[in-house]
């Protein structure tokens, strides 16, 4: 059995899971009209290391 | 004369500069003027001054003293910082027609964050005009309200095609209508003798590279990337314009600083919508 606290714990970060997926597959369909330059690489791999921390705001 | 023209000539005529901000940038060009010259004038408009006084007690600044008089206001920030304020707390009582789910409120939170961001990337460039750069990406995009209030047809219809083609609101508006936000912001910002300087960001930031060497469009033209990639409000699109590698140069950003730019960005733009409260 799941301790009450570490079950909070668990799906908040299925939450946080669930959010960064939406919020990188918003990155994606940003980024999908670019012919891509150093300066968009730059920014998309920055934007998906911040959503994978739960960092952007959706 | 275009309809355009007749159209847009009349907008001019009815929103005009309240006279306490032409008065305010009157007094911030001379030499001569003083702190409590600058507060007589804020003073004079009772609803302005108490925006202004909320905005700098606000947590955004986060003084720890109360601040109860425009003139300390002004004497703590700087003449141009309250001016600066002065002006956000009128283009954001401008009206706006609320078209589908984009609100007024989201658009000016993207403005003062490109206005915010374009401050940040101005300080750390450290180039001493970090009230220019904030004013340059607040009002770069005044042009929108505008289209958005006087020519609400145009806007919807330019709007709803950015949704569904995701492209932006310009290359929406460049492809369905006779003229732009950006022309409309560039005719409004002359019409409120607004400077050269602030003008020509508004003209030139979607694509700086092409038409000026100047540091400021490109600073705005980053800024408002950014903005638009960490979703800080929203310009009216969900669009990210290619950003130029000449603009992050001129910016002294290296492709590595990009990850802790962008947090700081996200750090420095939390309490911004404190200016919307």
């Amino acid at each position: 059995m799941i301790k009450p606290d570490h079950k909070d714990k668990i799906e908040s970060n299925l939450n946080k899971g669930a959010d960064s997926k939406h919020t990188c597959k918003r990155i994606e369909n940003m980024f999908a009209v670019h012919n891509e330059n150093r300066t968009m690489i730059a920014i998309k791999e920055a934007l998906v290391k911040l959503a994978e921390e739960g960092l952007l705001n959706e | 004369m275009s309809s355009f023209r007749k159209k847009i000539s009349k907008v001019t005529e009815i929103l005009t500069l309240p006279d306490v901000l032409v008065e305010i940038n009157t007094l911030i060009s001379r030499t001569d003027t003083s702190a409590s010259d600058i507060a007589k004038v804020i003073n004079t408009d009772i609803a302005l001054s108490t925006k202004i006084l909320k905005l700098v007690n606000s947590a955004f600044y986060g003084f720890s003293k109360q601040i109860t008089s425009i003139n300390y206001a002004i004497v703590i920030l700087g003449f141009s910082a309250v001016r600066n304020l002065a002006v956000t707390a009128f283009v954001m009582d401008l009206k706006y027609n609320k078209i589908c789910d984009f609100e007024s409120k989201d658009f000016w939170l993207f403005s003062i964050n490109t206005g915010i961001t374009a401050q940040y990337l101005s300080e750390r460039l450290g180039i001493d005009s970090k009230d220019e750069a904030y004013m340059s990406g607040l009002l770069h995009d005044i042009g929108v309200v505008i289209l958005n209030q006087y020519f609400s047809e145009e806007f919807s219809t330019a709007f709803k095609y950015a949704q569904k083609n995701n492209c932006t609101l310009l290359e929406a508006e460049k492809k369905l209508l006779e003229f732009n936000h950006v022309e409309i912001g560039e005719i409004i910002l002359e019409s409120w003798n607004f400077p050269e300087k602030i003008i020509n960001v508004c003209k030139n930031y979607s694509n700086p590279d092409k038409v000026t060497s100047e540091i400021m469009p490109h600073l705005v033209h980053l800024a408002d990337g950014f903005c638009r990639a960490l979703k800080l409000g929203n310009p009216g699109d969900n669009s990210l314009p290619e950003l130029s590698d000449i603009a992050m140069r001129k910016a002294g950003i290296a492709e590595g600083d990009v990850y802790s730019l962008l947090k700081s960005i996200l750090d420095k733009t939390k309490l911004s919508n404190n200016f919307l409260q």
